[in-house]
């Protein structure tokens, strides 16, 4: 009776210790670790890093690297815009003077490649720059990328 | 989207920001409010051979690309609708 006492104690304490271990045996012989996804952990460390967004400006570090913006500032050009409210509204978050406008209407993209040809029916239009209620000057290609309706009028 | 461009106040002269932002509060617009002060709207008024002499309102529709559509001096409404 105490020969199968001690004998399954010892079964018992085999046990205990493969359930403590996080590594099973595999077929060569060797071990392998069951969480390991078969990636190169440094690189998917770096690809993490690179979707994080450390000056919280609405951009990712990887956004901001392709922009040439500061990850860690998230004002990069210190106009009082941030990094990402600049590129939503489509100026330029590297330059200080290129400001969204206070009436929130946004800059079209294709403002910088214009060909303006002339004033006339079927010409692309020059380009003009009027001041407005804001104090603030508009350039007519600065709305591009939109259908528009220009009226001329006077205060009497 | 609309942009309405003051050419003179009642002296004859281009309004002034503040008269910009009264006349978009008076109206409660939203789009841009412009001064003309350089008369651009001449440009497209001889553009248009209207001879220099221009009709109020006096319109402009554009397409995307800022591509010009129609120029309509006064009241020529069917001009702007056919644009439209």
């Amino acid at each position: 009776m105490r020969v199968l006492t001690l004998l399954g104690g010892g079964l018992l304490l085999g046990c205990a210790g493969l359930a403590t271990d996080d590594t099973a045996s595999s077929g060569s012989g060797g071990t392998t670790d069951i969480f390991d996804d078969g990636g190169d952990d440094d690189t998917e460390a770096q690809e993490d890093e690179g979707k994080l967004d450390d000056d919280g400006d609405g951009l990712t570090a990887d956004e901001e690297e392709a922009l040439g913006t500061d990850p860690d500032e998230a004002d990069s050009d210190g106009d009082g815009v941030g990094d990402g409210e600049e590129v939503e509204q489509s100026t330029d978050p590297l330059d200080e003077s290129d400001l969204p406008y206070a009436g929130g209407w946004a800059k079209g993209a294709c403002r910088n490649d214009v060909k303006a040809e002339g004033w006339g029916e079927g010409d692309v239009s020059r380009n003009f720059t009027m001041v407005n209620q804001f104090d603030e000057d508009v350039s007519l290609h600065d709305f591009c990328d939109r259908t528009l309706y220009l009226v001329f009028a006077a205060f009497w | 989207m609309i942009l309405e461009i003051m050419i003179e106040n009642d002296r004859g002269q281009t309004p002034s920001v503040s008269e910009l932002e009264d006349w978009a509060a008076q109206y409660d617009l939203t789009m841009p409010v412009l001064a003309d002060e350089d008369l651009v709207i001449y440009n497209y008024a001889e553009a248009s051979g209207s001879g220099g002499s221009v009709g109020l309102p006096f319109t402009v529709v554009m397409k995307e690309g800022v591509v010009i559509e129609s120029i309509a001096s006064g009241s020529q409404l069917n001009k702007v609708t056919r644009s439209f």
